[in-house]
C-alpha cells in the first residue's frame, strides 16, 4: 500500500522553467481553465469532451494518511476513466436513468492558485490548479463541498490547448458526499 | 423497545417490513448493543497488513479498531483507545509501527497491544495493574485471509458463525492459491441507513433493470448478449447469510469471467460440487451478515467501461457499509485480485471495477443514490407507518438440486425477495436476543 505526499510530476513530462504570469501562454492557460469550469458548469459536457484529447487519462487517486503523511494511493483510483469512459459517462446523462444526476446537480468550480510550467515539448504545459467545487441537488439532501488540487497536462492540438491528463488530489481522506456524478 | 414491539416490525408470512427500521433512533441504538457489539464483524484482510508492525484502522459498529501485525506476526484487533483516558491511540488509516502512543499522556502500547510505557509511572506507587491495561482486545479469527473479530465472548467460534457460507466465500476467495487485496478501500459517507446495501446485495435483482437502466439502453451489458433470462441458486446460508449465484441461459462455461489460465487452479481448489456450480455462473452477490458485502461480476462489456473491443473481464469486491447513526453510514470498497492472474488481465480487472463500482462507479453511484433516498425519503412521521414490500418467493421451496450446504431455490436468482426477507428477520431476531 505504497503513498506519497503528491503525485507532482506524475503525469510523465518532465516538468520546466515556470512560466510566469506574464507570458502569454498563462493567460492561454487561464483561459482554457476558465472557458472548461464554464461548460462543465453549464452542463455543456459534449463540449467538454472536445476538450479532451483522444488519450486523456483523467483519475483521482484515494486519499490515505499513512504515518505523518496525507498522501494518496499508488494503486487505487476513486476513478480513472479514458476517453471512451467519459464518453459514455455523458451519454448516460442524456438517458432517462441518469438517477444519481435526477435531480442534475448545480455546480460551480471555482478555479484559483494557477501554475504552469514549460515541458521538454513544445506543445505542452503542466498545470496545476487548486479547485473548490460546490454541488447542490435538492432540499433533500445537503450540498457537497469537494476540494482539491488539480494538476493537468495540457496539449496544443490544431492551435487550441486540450486537456491530455488530469490528476484530481482530493483533500478529504474519506469522500464526504452519497457519491459522485459529477466530473472535476 | 421489547420482543413483541420489535416482533410487529416484520411480517415474515406476509413479505412486509416495516419502514421503521431504517430511520429510528431506538432500532439503530438496538441493532448497535444487539448486533454490532454481538455477532462476528468484518475488520481487514490479512493482506492489508502483509509485514510485523503494519496495522490499519476500521470500524465495529461505531467503535473504532485498530488491525495490527504484530513482531510475531499474528493478526490481533484492538479497540482504539487509550486505557488511561480514553483517547484514540492511533489516527492513521494505515502505516507501520513498533508501538501505539497516546497523545494525551504518553501511556505507550506494543504492536501486540501490552502496555510497555507510562510516564511519571512511579507516581502510580502500586496502584495501576499495567498487565491489565494493555489495549483492549476483540476476539478474532479468519477465513481464506478475511479478518473477523467479535467483543462477545460468549459467541461461537467463527467457524460455526460462517458456517454455509465458507462453501460461497471458497468459491470468491480460496478458488486459486490465493487472492489479496489491492490498495486501499475508497471511502465515502453517505446519508443512508447501513442495511439498505447489506440487503441490496443479498441478491435484489429486480433493481438493475431500472436502477441501472441506462446500461440496457445503451446496450452495453452482457446479459443481453447471452440470450434468455439468467437463472440460478438463489442462498441463504445460515446466520442471515445469503448469496444469489447468477448465470446466463446455456450453461456455458464462464468460471466468473475469470482469465483461462486460472481454470486449473480452480478446478484443483474447489470441489466437484462447488466447481460444477461455478462453472456456468457470472455473477455472485453475497452478504456475510450484518454489514459486509461481495461481488463478482463478469456482467460489463468493454464497451460501458471503455476496455478494450471484445475484452470480456470480470472483477471481485469486498464492501462494507459501518453504521454512523440511523440516517448515515460510511461505505468502504476494496477490489480483490487472484495472485496468479496474467498482469494485463490484473490491470484491466481494475480498469473495469473502478469506472463501474465505487462512489463514483458508473454502475453504483445509482445505487447510492436509491439508498439514499429511502433513508430521506422514510425519515417522516407518515412514512415511517408504511409497511414495505418483500413478497416475492413466499412459496418458494429450498431445491434438492442444490449440492452445498444450506438451502439452494433454483429458479431466476435475481427476481425473488427471499433473501432479503432472510436478512430483516435475522436483525429483528438479534435485536430481540
Amino acid at each position: 500500500m505504497e503513498t506519497k505526499q503528491t503525485h507532482e510530476g506524475s503525469n510523465g513530462a518532465v516538468k520546466g522553467g515556470p512560466i510566469s504570469p506574464g507570458d502569454p501562454r498563462y493567460f492561454e492557460v487561464l483561459e482554457f481553465l476558465y472557458s472548461e469550469a464554464e461548460l462543465l458548469d453549464g452542463r455543456r459536457f459534449s463540449e467538454w469532451l472536445e476538450l479532451l484529447t483522444e488519450d486523456i487519462s483523467y483519475r483521482m487517486p484515494q486519499p490515505v494518511t499513512r504515518g505523518r503523511t496525507p498522501g494518496y494511493s499508488e494503486e487505487t483510483e476513486i476513478f480513472s476513466e479514458n476517453l471512451a469512459s467519459l464518453r459514455v459517462r455523458v451519454r448516460k446523462l442524456g438517458t432517462e436513468f441518469a438517477w444519481a444526476e435526477d435531480p442534475p446537480s448545480r455546480t460551480r468550480h471555482l478555479v484559483t492558485n494557477i501554475r504552469a510550467w514549460a515541458t521538454a515539448r513544445p506543445d505542452e504545459l503542466e498545470v496545476s490548479s487548486s479547485v473548490l467545487i460546490y454541488r447542490h441537488r435538492s432540499p433533500g439532501a445537503s450540498a457537497d463541498l469537494f476540494c482539491g488540487e488539480r494538476q493537468d497536462l495540457l496539449r496544443k492540438i490544431d492551435e487550441k490547448w486540450r486537456l491530455a491528463k488530469r490528476t484530481v488530489l482530493l483533500d478529504q481522506n474519506v469522500v464526504e458526499a452519497r457519491h459522485l456524478a459529477i466530473f472535476f | 423497545m421489547d420482543a413483541s414491539a420489535l416482533n410487529d416490525l416484520i411480517k415474515p408470512q406476509e413479505g412486509l417490513v416495516s419502514a421503521r427500521i431504517f430511520t429510528d433512533p431506538e432500532i439503530y441504538r438496538l441493532e448497535q448493543e444487539k448486533i454490532f457489539a454481538k455477532t462476528w464483524l468484518y475488520v481487514a484482510h490479512e493482506s492489508e497488513v502483509p509485514r510485523p508492525g503494519d496495522f490499519v484502522t476500521r470500524q465495529m459498529g461505531e467503535d473504532p479498531v485498530i488491525v495490527c501485525r504484530g513482531r510475531d506476526g499474528k493478526v490481533r484487533v484492538f479497540l482504539n483507545v487509550c486505557r488511561h483516558r480514553g483517547r484514540r491511540v492511533c489516527n492513521q488509516d494505515a502505516g507501520a509501527t513498533s508501538k501505539f502512543i497516546c497523545g494525551y499522556h504518553g501511556w505507550t502500547y506494543s504492536d501486540t497491544g501490552e502496555l510497555l510505557a507510562v510516564p511519571f509511572v512511579q507516581a502510580y506507587k502500586d496502584k495501576l495493574d499495567k498487565n491489565g491495561s494493555g489495549l483492549y482486545q476483540a476476539r478474532s479469527d479468519s477465513y481464506h485471509g478475511l479478518v473477523f473479530a467479535s467483543w462477545n465472548a460468549q459467541a461461537g467460534p467463527l467457524d460455526d458463525f460462517l458456517g454455509p457460507m465458507k462453501w460461497i466465500l471458497d468459491m470468491l476467495f480460496g478458488r486459486t492459491e490465493g487472492t489479496e487485496v489491492v490498495g486501499s478501500p475508497v471511502r465515502w459517507v453517505a446519508d443512508t441507513n447501513w442495511k439498505l446495501g447489506a440487503a441490496n446485495f443479498t441478491g435484489d435483482g429486480f433493481h438493475v433493470f431500472v436502477t441501472h437502466g441506462f446500461s440496457t439502453q445503451l446496450g452495453l451489458h452482457e446479459l443481453q448478449a447471452t440470450g434468455g433470462p439468467p437463472k440460478g441458486f438463489s442462498v441463504s446460508a445460515g446466520n442471515g447469510h445469503a448469496a444469489s449465484l447468477v448465470g446466463p441461459a446455456g450453461g456455458k462455461d464462464y468460471y466468473l469471467g475469470l482469465p483461462r489460465e486460472l481454470w486449473p487452479e480452480m478446478e484443483r481448489k474447489l470441489t466437484k460440487e462447488q466447481l460444477e456450480i461455478v462453472r456456468p455462473l457470472i455473477i455472485v452477490a453475497a452478504n456475510v451478515f450484518p454489514n459486509l458485502s461481495m461481488l463478482q461480476t463478469a456482467g460489463h462489456t468493454p464497451e460501458e467501461w471503455g476496455g478494450p473491443e471484445g475484452q470480456s473481464i470480470s472483477f471481485l469486491t469486498l464492501r462494507q457499509w459501518q453504521p454512523k447513526g440511523p440516517d448515515k453510514m460510511e461505505g468502504l470498497t476494496w477490489l480483490f485480485m487472484d495472485k496468479n492472474a496474467p498482469s494485463r488481465w490484473k490491470e484491466m480487472s481494475k480498469e473495469c471495477y473502478q469506472r463501474v463500482f465505487g462512489v463514483a462507479g458508473i454502475f453504483e453511484q445509482d445505487d447510492l443514490e436509491n439508498w439514499a433516498e429511502i433513508t430521506a425519503g422514510l425519515s417522516g412521521t407518515v412514512a415511517k407507518q408504511l409497511w414495505l414490500h418483500y413478497e416475492v418467493g413466499l412459496d418458494s421451496e429450498p431445491s434438492k438440486e442444490w449440492p452445498g450446504p444450506g438451502d439452494g431455490y433454483f429458479g431466476q436468482p435475481p427476481f425473488s425477495d427471499l433473501l432479503e426477507r432472510v436478512f430483516y428477520k435475522k436483525c429483528i431476531e438479534m435485536m430481540q436476543g
